[in-house]
């Protein structure tokens, strides 16, 4: 997906907004989930292809440990979630990369698992990164409870009462997953292998129904626990707050590398986000309808607002902020007239003006929310086949390159990299379980030593200073023949060129660098809410919270789910 | 064991890494040895070989693909090491618009069509001083299928990694309270 900075969307006169703007970290930790998140994507496949769920094993004994299948069946083939249930103790939980036990394990197979597959499964999906599964699996992830949320409406339905709302609203999900691997990790199949099957199409679909499978064992997980404990008194709890439950999840630093990574990826993604916004921009006159739902999603968008809890300072700041920006933007809303032409992008430009980058990103989001018609194809294009084999255009000329590296890099080269403030942090990856951190290069003595590249910023600088040593008219073969410490970020800038979504324009090695922005933006692709930080690198979130479960998901309730009617009472 | 290719570029990236080359030339020289392993050319072998290699005499053959000198030459004389690695590296770089390519190092001769890498699977030459170019019409290539994991034995395996944990920081107390989730408790 390729597109200039002066790109203008064919059918409108709005242009991008520009990545200066948009890439900025503070920016990206505001994005929220949209209509084109990769969950809302997938719910509309599911409803639209009609798949069909089952459960087919759901072996689960007294002490909640055991195994059950789940399986969605498609026109021409099935996926199954296997999931494992296990008796672990509190002092054994832990949401780090290091922990070596979980409440549950999970894992996508490739059709429908016979006995044997799933005895070869059992010895090796609880062990997670110690075990191994086959091109058989997709995914490989594992989930804990939380603990007091789960202990609680046990016991209310064991005793045949339904929980009380506003328990369930505190946390949203009865589990919380803590890694979901896909890509080949751990001897699963590779993405590419099928990735041309349509249901694979847009990124992360696989984890996507891992996720969406797991929320159904945990609700039959969790009534099954309260049948046990009182087999003659409980009762199922209602589907209303089955709905009301997502999936936790709790992601630390080892998401943030993936979108440095993924230069192309994250441009496809970000592109098709603002080519979205461009088109409804762009719209002279947007149908009454789309309006009059637009109206009614800034209505409701605020019972999400306000049960969204961060006792984290970071993001309870932004909080405050957000809901004092949303009671301006509803008020503007409400006077508004959307009969004048291009009214979403006059609205767009007063909340550019006035509202900070929460609410910004948040009108933004409402904004794409009725004009599924109008972009739902632009998801289409998010995917990118050919990572990490992008080559280098060694025929280029030492000139071409600084001039652009100066266009798209400006920010990058007026950093000071002498300060010491500058290029504190550094990414490495621990040999303990290969947990990913961020360190002080300073006083961590010798991490330096294993640094990632994961700061192209400073790396940009370093390879602007010995380029512009050379002559303009040397090729950058010949540069690269001296200089093989720039093969990396010389590949990259070349990606950059023609892709201005693809760089975060930030330092990301900097003192007061805050990673969780990098995952919020990755996150909010997944389709989270609720982020919920619980230091500078480590977020929970929510998903799937309020969509239909499997059994009653249909294309009507598919995407009308996300800024829900009701309020908690 | 079988690897995936994800699994397989990563081994290759950390131990190049691990051995002292530069990011950009494991990544290279990685997706080389995926493109060599799916056409079933015994790549982990040729990965060891690579980390048994001097890092500065592997640079050379960088300039060939840097250059599209396999498009514009003939024929190039050098001192040239893992001579094998340039097929893959060739063989992800080259235009697939353009008509299928032969490559001989010295004498041995290999064919590269699509994605193919067609030749002698058990070729191991440390150095050649001539890799000879010429088009080749694709009417008589036999071709073959891809390989979708990389077998790798487990003493193969056991060296590779030597250079791969050489990339991991060695986990101290210090390390492990600055991971993210270290500050609270986990349960809620």
């Amino acid at each position: 997906m390729a597109l200039n900075f002066d790109d203008k969307i064919s059918e409108t006169d709005v242009t991008l907004r520009p990545a200066e703007k948009v890439m900025r970290l503070s920016r990206l930790g505001s994005f929220h989930q949209s209509r084109l998140s990769f969950l809302r994507i997938l719910l509309r496949r599911i409803s639209t292809e009609r798949w069909k769920f089952t459960r087919k094993v759901f072996d689960i004994g007294a002490d909640s440990s055991g195994t059950a299948v789940y399986t969605y069946q498609l026109s021409e083939r099935a996926y199954s979630l296997i999931a494992f249930a296990h008796k672990i103790s509190d002092n054994d939980r832990s949401d780090r990369v290091i922990a070596t036990k979980w409440d549950a394990t999970f894992t996508l197979f490739d059709g429908i698992p016979s006995k044997m597959d799933i005895d070869r499964l059992k010895d090796n999906v609880p062990n997670q990164e110690a075990g191994r599964v086959s091109e058989k699996e997709i995914t490989l992830s594992r989930a804990n409870k939380s603990v007091r949320l789960w202990d609680y409406v046990v016991n209310c339905l064991s005793n045949g009462k339904q929980p009380d709302i506003h328990e369930i609203e505190k946390v949203g999900y009865m589990m919380r997953t803590t890694a979901v691997y896909g890509s080949g990790k751990f001897g699963a199949v590779d993405y590419k292998e099928i990735s041309d099957r349509s249901e694979f199409s847009t990124p992360f679909q696989a984890e996507m129904l891992t996720v969406y499978m797991i929320r159904a064992f945990v609700i039959d997980l969790l009534q099954h626990a309260a049948k046990v404990k009182n087999p003659n008194k409980y009762v199922q709890l209602e589907p209303k707050f089955c709905e009301m439950l997502g999936v936790g999840n709790s992601t630390g630093l080892g998401m943030a590398p993936f979108l440095i990574n993924h230069p192309q990826l994250l441009n496809n993604w970000i592109c098709a986000k603002e080519k979205a916004l461009a088109r409804i921009r762009g719209l002279k006159a947007p149908k009454k309808t789309c309006v009059a739902l637009f109206k009614n999603y800034i209505k409701r968008s605020n019972y999400l607002i306000e049960s969204w809890n961060s006792k984290h300072d970071l993001q309870a700041v932004k909080l405050n902020e957000l809901r004092r920006d949303k009671v301006i933007l509803d008020d503007y809303v409400e006077k508004f007239s959307f009969n004048a032409p291009h009214p979403f992008n006059t609205l767009y430009e007063w909340a550019e003006e006035t509202l900070g980058e929460e609410a910004q990103e948040l009108l933004v989001s409402l904004i794409l929310e009725p004009f599924g018609e109008l972009i739902d194809d632009l998801s289409h294009g998010m995917s990118d086949t050919k990572q990490f084999t992008a080559k280098i255009e060694g025929s280029m000329l030492v000139g071409e390159l600084l001039k652009k590296t100066e266009k798209h890099y400006a920010y990058a080269l007026k950093i000071n990299w002498d300060n010491s403030e500058n290029n504190e942090l550094a990414w490495y990856v621990s040999e303990e379980k290969l947990e990913p951190r961020l360190g002080n290069r300073f006083k961590e003595k010798g991490i330096e030593l294993y640094e990632q590249p994961l700061q192209p910023s400073r790396d940009v600088a370093r390879m602007h200073f010995d380029l512009s040593k050379w002559e303009n008219n040397k090729s950058i073969a010949e540069f690269l023949m001296k200089h093989p410490e720039h093969r990396h970020i010389i590949r990259r800038c070349q990606i950059v060129f023609n892709n201005p979504y693809a760089e975060i324009q930030d330092n990301t090695i900097s003192s007061d660098v805050i990673p969780i922005d990098l995952l919020r933006a990755k996150l909010s692709f997944f389709g989270a809410f609720h982020f919920d930080p619980r230091s500078d690198r480590w977020v929970r979130i929510n998903m799937f919270k309020g969509a239909p479960l499997p059994q009653t998901l249909d294309d009507k309730n598919c995407d009308n789910w996300t800024y829900p009617e009701q309020t908690a009472t | 064991m079988n690897l995936s290719k994800n699994e397989f570029t990563s081994l290759c990236k950390r131990s190049l890494r691990g051995k002292g080359h530069h990011w950009g030339i494991c990544e290279d020289l990685s997706n080389a040895l995926l493109a060599l392993a799916l056409n079933r050319f015994p790549a982990p072998n040729i990965l060891l070989e690579a980390l048994n290699t001097e890092n500065g005499k592997l640079i050379q053959i960088f300039s060939i693909v840097d250059s599209k000198a396999y498009e514009a030459s003939d024929k190039i004389n050098g001192k040239f090491f893992d001579p094998i690695l340039i097929l893959g590296l060739i063989s992800v770089h080259r235009d697939l618009k353009i008509p299928s390519l032969e490559v001989a190092l010295d004498n041995e001769v290999f064919i590269l069509a699509d994605n193919l890498i067609i030749g002698n699977r058990s070729y191991s030459r440390k150095q050649i001083n001539t890799i000879a170019f010429c088009k080749k019409e694709p009417n008589d290539i036999v071709k073959h299928d891809f390989v979708t994991r990389v077998v790798i034995d487990d003493k193969t395996l056991k060296a590779i990694e030597y250079w791969s944990n050489l990339t991991y920081a060695p986990a101290t107390e210090q390390s492990r309270n600055l991971g993210a989730g270290s500050e609270i408790s986990d349960n809620d």
